[in-house]
C-alpha cells in the first residue's frame, strides 16, 4: 500500500516534482531513430544542433509519469506544447511539473499536468500540458493497478 | 503555403520497443501482449507521444527554426495506433488564418489517430526574438 497515490487529492496548482535532465546526443539519436524522424536537424550559426521539441516534451512527461506512479493502462488523451525557445543538444533542462486540472467523468479521472522546462539560466524553453485519463481507483481497489 | 507536406510511416513493434527505451516509458499497454489483452484495446498500442512525433517531424521539415523556436501545438489523441499500422500526417491552413494549421494523423484504415492545430510564427517574428 505504501506506493499508493490518491489521485483524488491532487489539487490544481500543486507542485509535483522538479528534475533536471541533460538531453545528450545519444538520447536524441535514440529518440529520432525510434520515431523514424527523417527531418533535417536544425542548427544554430555555430553548427550546434537543436533538440526536437517533441523530445523535450516526451522526456518531461516521463518524469511525471514516474513520479506519480501512474497506473499501467493509463491513457494519454491530449497534449499541448508552447515553445518559447529552442535548446541545443547537451544543455541541461530543468523541468517543473504541477497539476493544471483534476476531474472525474464517467468513472474516469482526467488529470492535466503542466510542465515548464527551463534552461539553467531560468529561461523558459517550453510549457506543455499533458492530459491523461485513468479509471477511478481507491486504496481498496489497488489490485487493479497492475503495478 | 496552405498545406503541410504529408508524411507516412509504418509503426512496428520494434519501433515501439525502441521508443519505450528512448523515452523511458515502459507502460505494459505498449509492450506486454498479455497485459494489453486485459485492456479496452485488446492488444498493444503505440505511445501517443511517439505518434505525435510525426506531427513535429512534419512541422520541422516544413517550417524549421520557426517551428522549433516559437511553435504552438495542441492535439487530441482520438484512437490508438497498433503495431503494423501505417500512419499519415497531414496539415492544412485554417480558414481565415495566416499561420494556424489544422493537423491530423490518419491510419491506413482511415481512422483518425490524432487531431489538433499548430501555429507557427512568421519568419520575422522569430528572427526578432532569437
Amino acid at each position: 500500500m505504501e506506493n499508493f497515490i490518491d489521485y483524488s487529492k491532487l489539487s490544481v496548482g500543486q507542485l509535483l516534482c522538479k528534475k533536471s535532465i541533460e538531453i545528450n546526443s545519444n538520447l536524441v539519436k535514440n529518440y529520432l531513430e525510434s520515431t523514424q524522424d527523417s527531418s533535417e536537424m536544425i542548427s544554430d550559426l555555430d553548427g550546434n544542433e537543436y533538440i526536437p521539441p517533441m523530445a523535450i516534451a516526451a522526456f518531461g512527461l516521463q518524469i511525471v509519469i514516474d513520479y506519480l506512479k501512474i497506473p499501467h493502462g493509463t491513457l494519454h488523451v491530449g497534449q499541448e506544447l508552447v515553445i518559447e525557445s529552442p535548446l541545443i543538444i547537451g544543455e541541461l533542462i530543468d523541468y517543473e511539473a504541477s497539476i493544471a486540472t483534476n476531474s472525474v467523468r464517467n468513472n474516469w479521472r482526467f488529470v492535466t499536468i503542466e510542465i515548464i522546462s527551463k534552461t539553467t539560466e531560468k529561461n523558459i524553453v517550453m510549457t506543455t500540458k499533458s492530459t491523461i485519463t485513468m479509471p477511478v481507483i481507491t486504496p481498496d481497489h489497488q489490485g487493479i493497478n497492475h503495478d | 503555403m496552405t498545406k503541410i507536406i504529408s508524411t507516412s510511416k509504418t509503426i512496428n513493434k520494434t519501433d515501439i520497443e525502441k521508443y519505450a527505451s528512448a523515452a523511458g516509458d515502459f507502460n505494459p499497454i505498449h509492450l506486454d501482449e498479455s497485459f494489453a489483452k486485459t485492456t479496452q484495446f485488446g492488444k498493444c498500442i503505440a505511445h501517443g507521444m511517439m505518434v505525435a512525433a510525426s506531427i513535429s517531424e512534419a512541422l520541422t521539415a516544413q517550417f524549421g527554426i520557426n517551428w522549433i523556436s516559437k511553435g504552438h501545438l495542441k492535439i487530441r489523441f482520438k484512437s490508438p495506433v497498433f503495431p503494423g499500422e501505417q500512419i499519415t500526417t497531414t496539415g492544412e491552413l485554417k480558414k481565415n488564418s495566416l499561420n494556424t494549421f489544422s493537423v491530423k494523423v490518419t491510419k491506413n484504415n482511415n481512422q483518425v489517430a490524432i487531431t489538433g492545430e499548430a501555429s507557427i510564427p512568421k519568419k520575422n517574428e522569430v528572427k526578432n526574438e532569437l
